[in-house]
Formats: structure tokens, C-alpha cells, sequence
């Protein structure tokens, strides 16, 4: 059976591109179809943008979802060269790789979806002996190839929060008397403004007339800023430490009500190529301070994860979760 | 598109197609609107109209038959491997062409054209003219399925009763300057995108805007309102157009006041006691963002309103956006014009006065409790209505006499003063209405549409997984719907079928067959084969998520452009758990990590893992042709050397056995190079 997420990129790639509406609505059809309840229009553009098999920008001010163009693209791993595909597909799409992949040596492995997600894509594995052979598989296949691995790629290339802090517009002035919410570190979630005694607070704003928006405010200045990057910034400066950290397990541990910043998100994903299981904090023994619930990555290589954490400002906690992968 | 010779039926025929069907049409509805003109557009020429008569008569060098037996001919010749553009398509053309030639002629007559446009001395129908009904569905097929709408959507309808003839003459009934400018009409009129309403109603709306916007003939049909059969096509053509309007002013006109949206009123609670809420919901179209649409009416400017979308095609209420309240839409006069206006981009949402107004149960149509206003009393099922004045004496008088169940409801608040309410159910007869409850039915023939499903593109084309439901819009209770040829049943009382799964095929044919009429449409239905691969990238976001240009780094999916990095080092501690050790391709080169948990400086092959019953070598170099073992050197490393042969040599019986031919083969080369050591 296809999976209501796999459904979703099929309507995605045969069309190009979804608004925002468009996207909500045929998430709706496709887990009816998929008889799987509750997916969440929000959840499902997560996912799959952090598999890169989608590509989100605003246009007019309007959210918009783009197909990726196909591309095989390399795991960090080393041993057997593995490879995963990203980006658009279609049904005839693995009987085409599996016919041109005999012709050059390569092997192709499914995983029908990610571990505790059957809503998530087929994970479709191309490995090989050489790298030579994965590129002429996408030679052959008209598939995007890049032999450096993207989550080495992104994770060095990313923003990082302390850049950040330092190129955003900062701007002097009090608070407004806008309707707001406060992100209380701490817990997880929105609140009340002004309940919480950080240094850096986490606004999100509701006026009448435009969007709603986040601003990071610290020292009587704040500024605009995308919610996920503001948040890791505002926990830098407060040094708060949500992000776990098992180096055994080779696993990275991020609260669910956290999020990750797009970018960085992907390069967690594309170290496994699949998407991050749920798991409570407490069958993690994480502390259920920051959040209930974690996304725990795994197969992350030691070098991109230090390097990750580095960016979001973080030291990471350490705990060993047990293994997901 | 290939290549034609210079003249001849080629010459019209590639001539013809590549003006109607191109890239900029892709996903437009496109209609064979043939006039002379236009032919001497194209051929540069005066009067070309009697060149291509004269050569598509004659036809393509093979053919040798009649007109309709050249055009069937060369249709089967070219569908067997369908390569290239359509060959027939001058032939449809030419009897667009005929739907629209001037004479002293009844406005019904079509063949007495045809033969006078061909200088041919005959009367009645053409031999095998029936046969091109497969013509216009096959060019219908191409349009949808076969280019997937790249070059433009034509769809094959009918325009009256007659079968064959209506094909031609739908294609003519508007120009397609009409069909522009009726945008602009539907605009001014205050209609609402997609809505179905009658023919009269529809009419009274557009009549004080067609003048100047409408051929003078177009005008004088819809003023002289004859019910002949044309007339009656015509009023459905403009109907189909209001049908299928997203609401923009004109074509591609994005910006301030350039939209229109649907305002309906929703009865969310309705109890016999005259308990009633009345809300404004509005009706969502797929380009506009409803959720940021910031409202306010002229008469309030200062009051924000605003409303957030649900699961159907309607909104949720409309809200005070201050204090989130919902508005009251018993405050507003129901008999005149309700409309607000988005600050932002100027979007019109409105609904136009009505002294009756009909209400449908909600949760089929809106997912919604209550009921939800729609502008035609359903054939079945309960339904609403709400009127005012003698308008409501009127309505009364019908459900009394027309309806099996009819009683009124006692209003103690939710409606504007004035206004009562009735509900009804059961049977009911439309014949005997009077002229002036235009919330009743006309007789038309019935129609199709398509509710939900997800769509391939703009066309009839959905996919497998997100199939549509049928909606049957008939005035006839009596009918038949079939798909592929089995009738279709439904176990509620509403005119919605499901499409059984087990019937679908890629191409489809519904029919719905009353009494006197008959109409079919054809559906496709999409499984694979869409582009998916050798795509260029739409979009490019930077190193902090945001959209940028392809100029700079930036990310699309898999794809990575204009980046520059060091090279990346794998670490081979990340292929296992519990690494007993590493070996190098060195004979001596190996490292106890259960001692020491630093990578060493040599490139690691082989990650060790001692486990009960076996001993796993992973593989962990970076080219398995380049990490043969070096039998080089290996002084430097003598302290370990017996270590490195024996956790070869030693547990040579418990190693697992490598998944990859190569692997083994490696391998192998590691445990003789052991072995002679």
C-alpha cells in the first residue's frame, strides 16, 4: 500500500508546485485514502522537506511547496557507498533505477518507510561498490548526482547563530502593545509574555492587519526573525541546552516543540535518509524540562554533529538513547 | 510539431494547430473558434478562407473518400502510434468554421452551412459525419492525457441536444473575446466564482453589463430570451463560464481589486423551538489565501474581520479578528447587497441581495452542522428557505402546494427582522413555479461535475488515489448515471456517487441519460508516468532557509549549488556500535579501541566487531578497488604486527561472510596476505 506521504510527493512532482491551500487539501485526500488519520499538513511539509524531497519558499508573501528535481544523493558513511534518492518520483521511478541498476553494479534497497513512521516515503537506497557506479546510475537515470555528502555540505555552509546575531537588524524600542505569545524555553510551548525572566525572550506577534511574526528581544533591542533560528539563538544567549546528544549511538536528540532550522533539519535527515522517530522523554530519560517529546536523528556522523550543534549554539546534552536506526 | 510542406492540407493543418495549441495556453481551455479572419491571419492573406476549405475538403495526398471518411481515415492512421500533433485537426476546423458561417439560415440549421462553406450542392448530413464524434473526444484525449495540458485543455462538449452537431457548435456559441470579457461582466454583476444558479437569475445579474462586452447578435439572443434551443446553449455556455471563473477580473490580472470571492450564509444551529444562528462563510477558491485576508465593510471600516479555512471548500465563520467573536449575519440586510473588502489586496467577498434565500444541510457539502446557503432548491433532500416580504407569501404558496413535507419554523431571533423561515422535505414539483421564484430548477440538460478528488492538472484528469465524487445536476429526478457502462446507485437520496474503484480504468466515460436528453463526459484517470527526473530546480533557498537566487549558494531538495568546502572525512567509527578495532591496509596497522579511542592517522578498512559466535570485518574505506592490502613498508607498524594477523588469521572460522561479492573478494586478500605472514 502507498503511503499517504509518498501519495503526496506523487500529486507534488506531477504538478510542481502547491500552494499552501492546494497542499492542505490534498493532504487531507491522500490520508483518506491512505486511511491514515491526523496528518497534519505541517507535520507533512517537515518531513518531507527535511528528506529533500521538497523545497519551500514564499512567494507574494504566500507560502509555497516545489517538487525538487530527483537526485541521488550520498550518505556520510563510509564502507559500502550508499546513496539515497531525493526529490521527485513517480510510481514507475524504483522499477527504473532497479533496470538500470543491474546494468551498472549497483544495489537497490527499500525501506518501505521510516521506523515508526509508515506515513513517511519509501526510503529507496542505491548502493555500491564504487562511487563511479552510483553516478553512472544517475548518469543513465537522468537523476541528479552530487558525490559530496549534503549533510556535510549544508551543515558546513549553514547559517549559524552567532553570524546571526550579529547580520540581523537589530532595532531599539519597547514592546509593543500587539497581541503576543512568549516561547517559554523551559517548558516547550507558547505563553503568556512576560511569565518568563530570560535574558532573550521569544515573542510572536498577532497584528490586525499583516502576518503574525516572531521577534527575539534581548537588552531593551529585538529583532525579526524565523521562529527556529530565533528560538536556538534566544537559548544560546540564555545558555539553555535542549539538544541531546549520544555519541555512542551516534544519535542527535532535538525537542519536538523545538523544531530544527530547515536547513539543518535536512542535513540531520540526510545523514540516515530517513525521517527522525518520536520518541517520549521519558523511554529516553531525557529531561522532560524542554519538551515531552524528542526527534531523534540518527547515523550522525561525530564531525556533523559537532558541527551542527555548533551552529545552533548548543553543546548538546549528553544521554545515550537507545537506538532507533 | 514537424515540419509541413508549404501548402496544402499539411500546411493549414500545422498552421492551424500551432495557433491554438501552444505553451502559452498551457493549462487554459482552449476553443476552436475558426473564422476567416483568423485564417487570413494566419496565411497572411485575403480571403485564405477558400484555400483551406478547398484544400481540407480535398484532404491529405492519401486520402481519397468523402470529407468525413478522409478525416476518420487519417485519424486512424495517426492513432495507432499517436506521434506528433494530430492530422485530423483541420478537419475539426472546418466544421467550427461551418458552426459559425453566415447566411439566411435558421440559427439552428448546421448542415445547410457545412455544404455551402464546401460549395457542395447537397443537403442532410454527411456520410460518416457521426463518426467525428471520436474526432473532437480524441482530440480531447490528446489535450489531457497525452501533453498532460503543456499545450492547452480542449474538452469535447456539447452544446444543446443534438450530438453530433453540438460539437462544433459549442466551440463558436462565444468568441473568445466574449468568453474574456464575460470575466469582467460576472465581475461587475456581483457573481460569485463557480456558483450554480439558474438561467434566469444568471441572466437578470449580467444583462446591465453585456452591452459593448458581447457581440450585438450575442446580446440580441439573451435580450430576445426565446427559449429556443440556442438560446438555451447559450445561457449554459456562460453558465459553464461562471462555473469554471476563479473570480479574477481578467485573464492573469494579479493586484489590487482584481478578484472576487463567494460569501454565503451558514445556519450553524436550527431547532424547531425558532432557536437559530446565522453566520458568513466564505466559499474558498485555490489561489487566494483566505487566511490572510484582512476584511471590512465600508459601512465599518474600523472593524477587521477574518476567517480561517477548513477541510472543505468553505470557510470557517467569519470572525471580529479583535476579539475573535463571530459576526452575527442576522445584523446585515439579507435582501441587499452584503460585501466586504480585504485591506491588503483589495479582494472583493460578497454575496448579493436576495429576498429568498435557500439553505442545503451542511455536512455533506461543507463538512459543517446546520445549513449552508446555495442558490437553487435541490430536486432532493431537505432544504431551507428563508424570505421576506411577499416573496415569502410566493414561497409559501409553492411548498404548500409543490412540496410533500413543508412547514414553517418560528423564528425568535438569528434572521434579520422580517424574514421567515421554512423547511421542507419529501417530494416536490418545480413545473407549476411561478415565474418569479428564481430559486427553482430551470430545465436544462443535466451536467456533471466533479467534487473533491485530487486533480492531475485543470483538466478532467485526476489521480488514481483521489478519485472525485460525481455530482449530478439534473432537473429530471428521473435518471440514469453510468460509469463505463454501469449504472451508478447511490444508497442516499442526494444526486453524489462514488466512482467504484473496481470500474476505473485511464479512460473513463460517465453518462447521465433522462428522458429526453443524454450527455457524456469523458474522465481520465492519471497512475504513472508523469516527468519526474532531468527536472531544473524551481526554487533555491540559502544557508538560512530563505528563497535566494541561483547565483549564490543554495539549496533545492538534493541538489546544492555554488558551495565550497573542505573535503569530507568519514569517520569509520560510525559504521559500528562496539568497534573491537580498526585495521589499515598495512599489515600492522591496527588499533585496540577498546584502549584507545582515537582515530589513527592511517586510513582505516576495516572496522572489527568481536561479537559472541562470530566476528564482523566492516567494510570502512573509501574505494573498495583501492584498499587492497600493501604489502609495503610495514616495518613501521612491527609491533603490532602479530596482532593484526592473528585477528585476521585466528577467527578466520568465525568471520561473517560479506554481503558483497567484492567485499569477499577483499577480504580473501586480507586473510592469504595473513596467512603468509
Amino acid at each position: 500500500m502507498i503511503g499517504a506521504l509518498e501519495k503526496l510527493l506523487y500529486v507534488l512532482t506531477a504538478k510542481g508546485s502547491l500552494t499552501w491551500a492546494n497542499w492542505k487539501n490534498v493532504c487531507e485526500i491522500v490520508s483518506q485514502s491512505s486511511n491514515f488519520n491526523g496528518l497534519s499538513p505541517s507535520t507533512a511539509l517537515s518531513v518531507l522537506d527535511e528528506l529533500a524531497h521538497v523545497e519551500v519558499a514564499k512567494q507574494n508573501g504566500n507560502l509555497k511547496i516545489f517538487s525538487s528535481p530527483a537526485c541521488l544523493v550520498m550518505l556520510p558513511q563510509p564502507g559500502v557507498r550508499t546513496a539515497v534518492l531525493t526529490g521527485g518520483r513517480a510510481p514507475e521511478t524504483l522499477s527504473v533505477l532497479e533496470k538500470n541498476a543491474k546494468e551498472v553494479s549497483c544495489r537497490i534497497k527499500v525501506s518501505e518507510h521510516s521506523k515508526g513512521r509508515p506515513e513517511t516515503p519509501k526510503v529507496v537506497y542505491i548502493e555500491a561498490d564504487e562511487i563511479a557506479d552510483i553516478r553512472e546510475l544517475s548518469n543513465r537515470t537522468d537523476v541528479n548526482f552530487n558525490a559530496d555528502p549534503i549533510s556535510w555540505i549544508i551543515s558546513y555552509c549553514s547559517g549559524c547563530i552567532r553570524d546571526l546575531e550579529h547580520s540581523v537588524k537589530w532595532i531599539k524600542g519597547p514592546e509593543p502593545s500587539t497581541e503576543a505569545m512568549e516561547f517559554d524555553f523551559n517548558k516547550g510551548y507558547r505563553g503568556r509574555v512576560g511569565l518568563t525572566n530570560y535574558e532573550a525572550r521569544l515573542i510572536q506577534y498577532f497584528p490586525r492587519v499583516s502576518q503574525p511574526y516572531w521577534v527575539l528581544r534581548h537588552n531593551n533591542r529585538y529583532a525579526q526573525m524565523d521562529r527556529s533560528w530565533g528560538l536556538y539563538l534566544g537559548a544560546h544567549i540564555n545558555d539553555i541546552d535542549g539538544i541531546i546528544w549520544d555519541r555512542f549511538h551516534s544519535q542527535i536528540g532535538i525537542p519536538l516543540s523545538w523544531g530544527v532550522p530547515r536547513p539543518l533539519g535536512k542535513a540531520l535527515c540526510m545523514c540516515s535518509g530517513k525521517a527522525p522517530v518520536i520518541l517520549d522523554s521519558e523511554y529516553i530519560n531525557a529531561p522532560k524540562t524542554y519538551a515531552t517529546k524528542y526527534s531523534i536523528y540518527s547515523k550522525i556522523p561525530r564531525n556533523i554533529s559537532e558541527l551542527i550543534l555548533y551552529k545552533l549554539g548548543q553543546t548538546g546534552i549528553t544521554i545515550q538513547i537507545p537506538k532507533t536506526a | 510539431m514537424t515540419e509541413t510542406d508549404s501548402n496544402g492540407y499539411d500546411y493549414w493543418n500545422t498552421l492551424l494547430f500551432r495557433d491554438f495549441f501552444s505553451k502559452a495556453n498551457e493549462s487554459k481551455r482552449v476553443y476552436l473558434y475558426v473564422t476567416p479572419e483568423r485564417l487570413s491571419r494566419l496565411a497572411e492573406r485575403e480571403n485564405a478562407i477558400d484555400d483551406f476549405v478547398r484544400e481540407v475538403y480535398r484532404g491529405p495526398g492519401c486520402t481519397q473518400g468523402s470529407l468525413c471518411e478522409n478525416a476518420y481515415s487519417v485519424y486512424r492512421k495517426w492513432s495507432s502510434n499517436r506521434n506528433g500533433t494530430p492530422p485530423y485537426f483541420a478537419f475539426l476546423c472546418l466544421f467550427s468554421l461551418a458552426a459559425d458561417h453566415e447566411g439566411d439560415w435558421p440559427a439552428h440549421a448546421y448542415y445547410p452551412r457545412l455544404w455551402d462553406l464546401l460549395k457542395v450542392d447537397k443537403e442532410g448530413t454527411p456520410k460518416s459525419f457521426e463518426r467525428m464524434r471520436i474526432l473532437w473526444s480524441d482530440l480531447e484525449k490528446w489535450s489531457t492525457v497525452d501533453t498532460e495540458e503543456k499545450y492547452g485543455i480542449f474538452r469535447a462538449q456539447l452544446a444543446g441536444k443534438r450530438v453530433n452537431v453540438g460539437l462544433p457548435i459549442a466551440q463558436t456559441i462565444l468568441t473568445e473575446v466574449e468568453r474574456r470579457n464575460l470575466k469582467v461582466i460576472f465581475y461587475n454583476a456581483d457573481l460569485e466564482p463557480g456558483s450554480e444558479i439558474s438561467g434566469s437569475r444568471l441572466l437578470e445579474a449580467i444583462m446591465p453589463f453585456i452591452g459593448g462586452s458581447l457581440r450585438p447578435r450575442t446580446v440580441n439572443r439573451l435580450k430576445n430570451r426565446d427559449r429556443s434551443d440556442y438560446t438555451q446553449e447559450l445561457v449554459e455556455a456562460i453558465h459553464h463560464e461562471l462555473i469554471i471563473w476563479d473570480g479574477e477580473k481578467s485573464e492573469g490580472s494579479i493586484g489590487v481589486g482584481s478578484q472576487r470571492l463567494g460569501l454565503r450564509l451558514w445556519l450553524p444551529a436550527l431547532d424547531d423551538f425558532g432557536h437559530l444562528a446565522s453566520r458568513y462563510v466564505i466559499k474558498c477558491i485555490e489561489s487566494i489565501e483566505i487566511e490572510n485576508l484582512q476584511l471590512s465593510t465600508s459601512i465599518n471600516p474600523s472593524n477587521a474581520y477574518s476567517c480561517e479555512p477548513s477541510s472543505s471548500v468553505y470557510s470557517m465563520e467569519l470572525i471580529k479578528t479583535e476579539t475573535r467573536i463571530p459576526l452575527d449575519a442576522s445584523k446585515f440586510d439579507w435582501s441587499k447587497k452584503t460585501e466586504f473588502k480585504c485591506s491588503r489586496t483589495q479582494t472583493l467577498v460578497s454575496c448579493k441581495g436576495s429576498p429568498i434565500r435557500v439553505f442545503v444541510g451542511a455536512l455533506d457539502i461543507a463538512q459543517k452542522s446546520g445549513y449552508i446557503e446555495t442558490y437553487i432548491v435541490p430536486r432532493k433532500g431537505e432544504f431551507l428557505v428563508a424570505a421576506i416580504g411577499i416573496h415569502s407569501i410566493l414561497v409559501d404558496e409553492w411548498g404548500s402546494t409543490c412540496c410533500e413535507f413543508w412547514k414553517e419554523i418560528p423564528i425568535q431571533h438569528g434572521v434579520p427582522s422580517g424574514w421567515r423561515i421554512f423547511r421542507s422535505s419529501g417530494k416536490r414539483r418545480f413545473e407549476e413555479h411561478s415565474s418569479k421564484l428564481f430559486i427553482l430548477p430551470e430545465k436544462t440538460r443535466p451536467r456533471v461535475a466533479y467534487r473533491g478528488g485530487v486533480r492531475f492538472n485543470k483538466g478532467a484528469r485526476f489521480f488514481r488515489f483521489g478519485l472525485p465524487n460525481l455530482l449530478v445536476h439534473s432537473f429530471s429526478s428521473e435518471y440514469l448515471v453510468s460509469f463505463n457502462d454501469s449504472i451508478l446507485t447511490n444508497s442516499d437520496e442526494s444526486d453524489l456517487y462514488e466512482i467504484p474503484i473496481e470500474l476505473v480504468r485511464a479512460e473513463n466515460k460517465i453518462r447521465v441519460v433522462t428522458t429526453d436528453s443524454e450527455v457524456s463526459e469523458a474522465l481520465y484517470v492519471v497512475d504513472d508516468n508523469w516527468g519526474w527526473r532531468d527536472r531544473n530546480a524551481l526554487v533555491f533557498t540559502d544557508k538560512y532557509g530563505e528563497a535566494t537566487s541561483k547565483e549564490s549558494f543554495g539549496i533545492s531538495g538534493g541538489c546544492v549549488v555554488n558551495y565550497d568546502i573542505p573535503p569530507y572525512e568519514m569517520d569509520p567509527l560510525s559504521v559500528s556500535e562496539k568497534p573491537s578495532c580498526l585495521m589499515g591496509a598495512i599489515p600492522g596497522q591496527i588499533i585496540d579501541m577498546n584502549r584507545c579511542k582515537q582515530i589513527p592517522d592511517w586510513q582505516p578498512v576495516w572496522v572489527v566487531e568481536r561479537r559472541r559466535r562470530e566476528v564482523v570485518f566492516i567494510y570502512c574505506g573509501n574505494s573498495i578497488s583501492d584498499s587492497s592490502p600493501i604489502l609495503k613498508n610495514y616495518e613501521e607498524y612491527a609491533t603490532s604486527l602479530k596482532k593484526w594477523k592473528s585477528t585476521l588469521w585466528n577467527t578466520r572460522k568465525r568471520i561473517k561472510r560479506p554481503r558483497s561479492r567484492k567485499l569477499r573478494v577483499l577480504l580473501k586478500e586480507y586473510l592469504n596476505v595473513a596467512k603468509i605472514l
